[in-house]
């Protein structure tokens, strides 16, 4: 049974709120078996994910029944599967993992465990907490598995009820405020998403399955259950590059707020700010990653020519985004909304990446692809490279916020003497941050920078300047906090050193950055294939496109 | 074969050691007490291990070295054709590891280049670690404790000057240093160069903040580490477009261990860029930047130029080269020990060592540059060496002005030149920092020279070892005289004189650039002067100036023997000049030169390149006129200092401006400060401001106004439209109620009723008919 994907999935998808319904068996009172209640549901959750990817990098023989239903998928999705849901409107419950997603899944089940670890320092209504969190995890799962562009959809909308309580019951003093933003902003961008979806389904002749949409869009009459002609002309809308434009559009504003790319990021600081310490880390460590990873699930594939038109955009928006939060985050006196804008600057690099595309001008295929390549790699490798970063990085805000109450970086200083040991993890997870090669960073940062030369130099160059802003806040956040004499500003009697839980967090994080920064190839080796073959895929319609433009400027007597 | 792989295995070992040294250490701090010393015995035992595993490995390469060539001769004569330079063949192994990323056709491998350059830098390095470690078992004991006192704190600021040691700590920094320098060196690709250059910067700056009490301290490592990030942004895009020109970042093709070339190597770097260059079209042709990829039409040679100055810039700023050097100076707010190892003999030298393995990478237009950025920085050094009123700022100084010289050799192409006086001057320099350690160690801490003074007497021996480091530094020697051959003069005389003979090669064949040879022999009279200076007033007289001084005495044997040792490879290192052991090392492992060096390819500048039998013509005479500028330059400190003949204060007072200019160390801190920090800090809060002040608000307003909007519905429903339905509805019940008076319930009434109604109708019906319709 572990080994079928079928059952690995759906169990990776309904198991934390399945769990989660399970802690209102427990007595509001009994805390401590609450909260190790829930962290046992997300350790399962964790071993449940790692058996899948076991099983999708087939080191773990899968069951006969999966090549049965691998094989009518794409060939690039590693499993695979579908059911019908609601027949009607031809929704499918249709799950899959490819390259993409499977390290974000991982990611995603790791960022839970150790966020659920952080919150035992979260001492009102526990049980509703960890419900929240549980439920979380299933719309955030949802949205890494769905191949279905509703199920997508729902997932979505499921992720944002339990964030908006998580901050507005638990967070800091402008917890309402914060909460409204996230939501309205997310919303917002919802709404977009859900007129993408609409646009692509009448389009389509109502169709959410994304690889096949994937297919039509790039011209290729789809596989069953219509008649050819029907087929083509479908096929002819969904190729229509001003259909794909908007539907670009649209998708564009719902990812770039997820992301969060300038000038819709300022949910991002204010939400950071007021959420508590384990909200934290998953807002920035898996939650941002759903708008880079929709850009590579649904925008992108369904979208190649209207991508194609914006992927420049993408990148001189992802230069800037970089440059900004850096510069944002260098004149910030709280140290957790510099870590906040830390975020936008580190999330630029992969917007950076993600538009690292350039094409021929006669025949409309990718110029180098190898770079393109290299661009969507890192573009996902920092994904998973800032998930582990930027947990990290809240984590240390809110284990100094749980002892001194404040976050106010020109009363701190010194802490170095006073927590010697947990300051050299600090320091370990904020050179990560800052991309010292050797630790995860680094590799998303270069890799961005040298894939976007052959789209623009400038954009090379200001990817590199980053560098040094990164280097200038991170080092002066640490100079201000952990250096210098010992703390002598509030509650420096609570300033001790961190214990066995912190410790086991912190740790594993820092052993995650080395790990990926030393051998980044466990992640890239997966993530590689996959977009090399949305490169491809890319290639392939801008081609196409093209060939039909100039066949019907030849012949225009034929029509 | 068995040979190769020993020394591939004995190097790497000798790499991963101080790593694990520095594991260890960490990982053992957590048990160990603070008193403890057995960090330190870890530290310098690791380092023990890996400088005999170097030694092992440099006896094996030279022991094989001429059977291998002759096999490899044998073996595969095209290989060899295309690594013959004049006779010598170059040796050299290179293997991957494992591959870092991988995307379709571009490889990012991780693995090792040994050739004799390699074993050499480390054998230096080891050995000078392995000095430095032990030296500082004893310079740094007073770690060793629960509560240290430092007294450099600035009391006023509120610091507290107890803390607890961090004798750890400081073994722990140090072996992660040597762990990355060994990294730089024996690294085969730009990229793992990168990586480790980094970590280098890394632990540079776990040292220059070693004391990060300190407020300076603190300064000094983040200047440090922002200022080497500026260099790295350029070779991160030198990195950038090399890796779009020539689509690898590998320095050297790889072969397997048999000496033959692997199936298939993909192009290394060297040739791939030489066949860019020939495919270079000169940048006036291109308009469009289409023309920028590289395809048929070629790459633009400006891009090419660019390339080598982006990596320039990188050695540039970890060499503390003009205009990214003021950094060198504050990092000597770091332990002295670690001045002597990272921040004169290795990691800054890791510049001038990157600018010769990527040598021919370099273009005519960006050797020029870099050859007028090196006599810059050594004047600039000098001239701050010369004022410098602290015992380590002088050498500081001191060692950018080196590094300037280094970077000088290598733009006149003299790269082996450049090299040896890299391998000479971390001998000395860091014998002289040691030698300044002990001065400060047992005056505790004191570093201003006015106040030391007359300390020959009683630190004999460091003042004699310093006093061969002084000489070797200067470049001093007896001329005309020789025993067994050899001239009388140490190393630094050798290397040096081979970096003038290159320039003046260099300046005959190129007329115009006459600037560089006044420039290179001025610099060797200031070196020749400053060195002397220091070292006459420290030493000078027999009893110390500050009767507080009375008391110093030479440290143990820890502390003795790195000087003894140093100072024996400080003076007879380069024995042989540039016909010497070490020089035929570096000669025979550094890439051949590019084709461009035949002719005059440059498209900028025209300029005829020297060769080896050339500077070898004017070797004599060049020698001649550096050790002329360096007796000058010594005389005069002699005369200053030594004799006091003239007043040095009246000398100063007479060249006021220019001394003010050279001890403010020529304002660069207030420039920097003024033109970019300032700037860059003004930039981030109008940042943060447009956040706060005009993205917020304008959400915020968003908001509002829907809410606005959605009261104004409100009041609409309610005003509007429920009033009108509400209206409506009771004008219906009032006519229902008016109504209710017809109901009476006669037939008659009734029958009356309906009549008038049909009537009623069939006047509307007939009064609004159009006329015509009853014609049909």
């Amino acid at each position: 049974m572990f080994a079928d994907p079928q059952f690995l999935m759906s169990c990776a998808l309904f198991l934390p709120v399945l769990w989660g319904l399970g802690l209102f068996g427990f007595p509001s009172r009994a805390v401590s078996a609450i909260r190790w209640y829930g962290l046992a549901g997300a350790c399962c959750e964790l071993a449940i994910t790692v058996q899948l990817a076991g099983v999708a990098l087939g080191w773990i023989d899968a069951s006969p029944a999966v090549n049965a239903s691998t094989t009518s998928l794409r060939n690039d999705i590693l499993l695979g599967m579908s059911l019908p849901w609601i027949p009607t409107w031809n929704v499918n419950y249709s799950l899959g993992v490819d390259g993409f997603s499977l390290p974000l899944i991982l990611l995603t089940s790791l960022i839970f465990v150790l966020s659920i670890v952080a919150s035992w320092s979260i001492k009102t209504h526990i049980r509703g907490f960890l419900f929240l969190l549980l439920l979380l995890e299933t719309g955030v799962m949802g949205v890494f598995l769905a191949l279905d562009f509703f199920l997508f959809f729902v997932m979505w909308e499921v992720m944002l009820l339990p964030m908006y309580f998580l901050i507005g019951l638990w967070g800091g003093p402008r917890r309402e405020y914060a909460a409204i933003k996230f939501f309205l902003y997310t919303l917002a961008g919802g709404v977009c998403l859900l007129m993408a979806m609409l646009m692509v389904y009448s389009a389509s002749g109502g169709s959410f399955d994304l690889l096949e949409l994937a297919r039509m869009a790039q011209g290729q009459v789809p596989k069953s259950g219509m008649d050819l002609d029907q087929g083509i002309a479908l096929t002819a809308a969904m190729g229509d590059t001003s259909l794909q434009w908007r539907v670009f559009v649209l998708l564009l504003i719902a990812f770039l707020i997820k992301l969060p790319a300038v000038p819709l990021h300022t949910w991002l600081p204010d939400a950071h700010v007021e959420a508590p310490t384990p909200v934290s880390m998953i807002l920035a460590g898996i939650l941002l990653k759903l708008g880079g990873y929709g850009f590579l699930r649904i925008a992108i594939p369904i979208c190649p020519l209207g991508f194609a038109e914006w992927a420049w955009f993408m990148v001189a928006l992802g230069v800037f985004c970089v440059l900004y939060g850096a510069l944002a985050a260098l004149a910030q006196s709280d140290f957790k909304r510099l870590v906040a804008y830390s975020s936008v600057s580190h999330m630029g690099y992969v917007l950076m990446g993600l538009g690292a595309f350039r094409f021929q001008e006669l025949t409309g295929a990718v110029l180098n692809p190898d770079f393109s390549t290299m661009g969507l790699s890192a573009a996902t490798f920092q994904m998973v490279a800032h998930g582990i970063v930027s947990a990290g990085m809240f984590f240390v805000v809110g284990v100094l916020y749980d002892r001194v109450k404040h976050r106010d970086l020109r009363q701190f200083g010194g802490i170095a003497s006073l927590q010697p040991h947990f300051s050299a993890i600090a320091a370990g997870i904020f050179f990560a941050g800052l991309g010292l090669p050797g630790l995860c960073g680094f590799i998303g940062e270069a890799f961005s920078i040298f894939s976007v030369w052959h789209v623009d130099r400038f954009f090379s160059v200001g990817g590199a300047l980053g560098m040094i802003l990164t280097a200038g806040y991170i080092l002066w956040a640490l100079q201000r906090v952990y250096l210098g004499p010992t703390y002598t500003g509030p509650n420096r009697e609570y300033l001790t050193e961190i214990n066995f839980r912190e410790y086991t967090v912190g740790y594993i994080l820092l052993a995650f950055a080395i790990g990926l920064g030393v051998y980044p190839a466990t992640a890239l080796n997966v993530i590689e294939p996959a977009s090399r073959q949305l490169v491809q895929q890319i290639s392939g319609s801008q081609e196409r496109q093209l060939s039909l433009n100039r066949a019907s400027i030849e012949s225009p007597l034929d029509k | 074969m068995v040979a190769d792989s020993l020394i591939i295995f004995c190097l790497t070992l000798a790499w991963l050691l101080p790593l694990a040294g520095c594991v260890v250490i960490s990982v053992l701090r957590l048990k160990l007490s603070r008193l403890s010393a057995v960090p330190g015995w870890i530290g310098t035992g690791s380092l023990l291990v890996a400088f005999c595993l170097s030694l092992i490995s440099a006896g094996v390469w030279l022991m094989t070295s001429p059977a291998e060539t002759a096999a490899l001769q044998a073996s595969n004569v095209s290989d060899v054709a295309a690594h013959e330079t004049g006779n010598l063949l170059q040796r050299r192994l290179v293997g991957h590891w494992y591959s870092l990323a991988k995307f379709g056709e571009i490889d990012f491998p991780l693995g090792y280049a040994i050739d004799a350059l390699t074993v050499l830098m480390f054998v230096l390095v080891t050995m000078i670690s392995l000095a430095v470690h032990a030296y500082s078992l004893v310079y740094m004991a007073d770690e060793q404790t629960e509560s240290y006192q430092d007294h450099h704190l600035d009391h006023s600021a509120g610091e507290t000057s107890e803390r607890p040691g961090r004798f750890a700590h400081f073994y722990a920094a140090l072996g992660l240093f040597t762990f990355a320098m060994l990294g730089i060196v024996l690294a085969h690709g730009l990229l793992q160069i990168f990586v480790f250059w980094e970590l280098v910067g890394f632990s540079s700056y776990l040292l220059i903040g070693f004391y990060h009490e300190r407020r300076t301290a603190r300064l000094a490592s983040m200047k440090a580490f922002l200022m080497n990030r500026v260099g790295d942004v350029g070779f991160v895009l030198g990195m950038t477009i090399l890796l779009a020109t020539c689509g690898t970042l590998l320095l050297y093709p790889v072969h397997d261990l048999n000496g033959t070339t692997a199936s298939s190597v993909p192009m290394a770097l060297p040739e791939a860029f030489q066949a860019a260059v020939e495919k270079a079209v000169p940048s006036q042709a291109i308009h469009d930047q289409a023309n920028l990829i590289p395809t048929e039409q070629g790459i633009s040679y400006a891009l090419l130029v660019a390339a080598g100055l982006g990596l320039l810039a990188g050695c540039v700023g970890k060499s503390a080269q003009f205009p990214l050097h003021p950094w060198l100076a504050d990092a000597m707010e770091g332990p002295t020990p670690v001045s002597a190892l990272v921040h004169s003999a290795t990691m800054v030298a890791a510049g001038v060592y990157l600018a010769a393995r990527i040598a021919p990478l370099l273009l005519p237009e960006a050797l020029l540059l870099l050859a007028y950025v090196g006599v810059v920085t050594l004047l600039l050094g000098a001239s701050m060496a010369i004022v410098a009123r602290d015992l380590k700022l002088v050498l500081a100084h001191s060692t950018i002005s080196q590094l300037g010289l280094m970077l000088l050799g290598i733009g006149v192409g003299a790269w082996e030149a450049a090299i040896f006086h890299l391998i000479t001057h971390a001998f000395f320099k860091s014998l002289l920092f040691l030698g300044a350690g002990s001065v400060i160690h047992t005056t505790h801490h004191e570093q201003d020279l006015e106040k030391l003074g007359g300390l020959r007497a009683h630190l004999p021996l460091t003042s004699l070892t310093m006093l061969i480091g002084v000489i070797a530094l200067s470049g001093l020697a007896v001329p005309y005289v020789t025993i067994f051959g050899e001239s009388l003069g140490f190393s630094g005389f050798h290397s040096k004189d081979a970096i003038v003979s290159g320039t003046m090669a260099f300046v005959l064949k190129n007329p115009h650039h006459i600037l560089l040879l006044i420039s290179v022999l001025l610099g060797a009279c200031l070196t020749a002067a400053y060195s002397l200076r220091l070292w006459l007033k420290l030493f000078a007289r027999d009893t110390p100036v500050d009767p507080a001084l009375q008391q110093v005495h030479e440290g143990p044997w820890l502390m003795t023997w790195p000087l003894v040792v140093l100072a024996f490879f400080a003076a007879f290192c380069a024995l042989g000049g540039e016909e010497g052991f070490v020089s035929t090392l570096v000669e025979e492992s550094l890439s051949p030169a590019p084709a461009w060096f035949s002719d005059s390819t440059g498209e900028v500048v025209s300029i005829q390149w020297t060769n080896a039998s050339e500077r070898h013509a004017v070797h004599g005479t060049a020698g001649a006129m550096a050790l002329a500028a360096a007796w000058l330059g010594a005389l005069i400190a002699w005369a200053l200092y030594g004799l006091q003949a003239i007043s040095s204060k009246d000398l100063s007072h007479q060249l006021t401006p220019l001394v003010r200019l050279a001890s403010h160390r020529w304002h660069f801190d207030t420039l920097y400060r003024g033109f970019l920090v300032l700037p860059i800090l003004n930039l981030a809060r109008h940042t943060a401001w447009i956040d706060r002040i005009l993205i917020d608000p304008f959400i915020d307003g968003c908001a509002r106004l829907s809410e606005r909007f959605s009261h104004a519905s409100q009041w609409f429903d309610e005003a509007m439209i429920n009033r009108f339905f509400d209206n409506m509805a009771s004008s219906i019940w009032a006519s229902g109620l008016s109504l209710r008076k017809a109901q009476t319930g006669h037939i008659r009434q009734y029958v009356l009723l309906a009549t008038m109604a049909v009537i009623v109708l069939f006047l509307i019906l007939f009064a609004w008919m159009p006329g015509d319709r009853a014609g049909p």
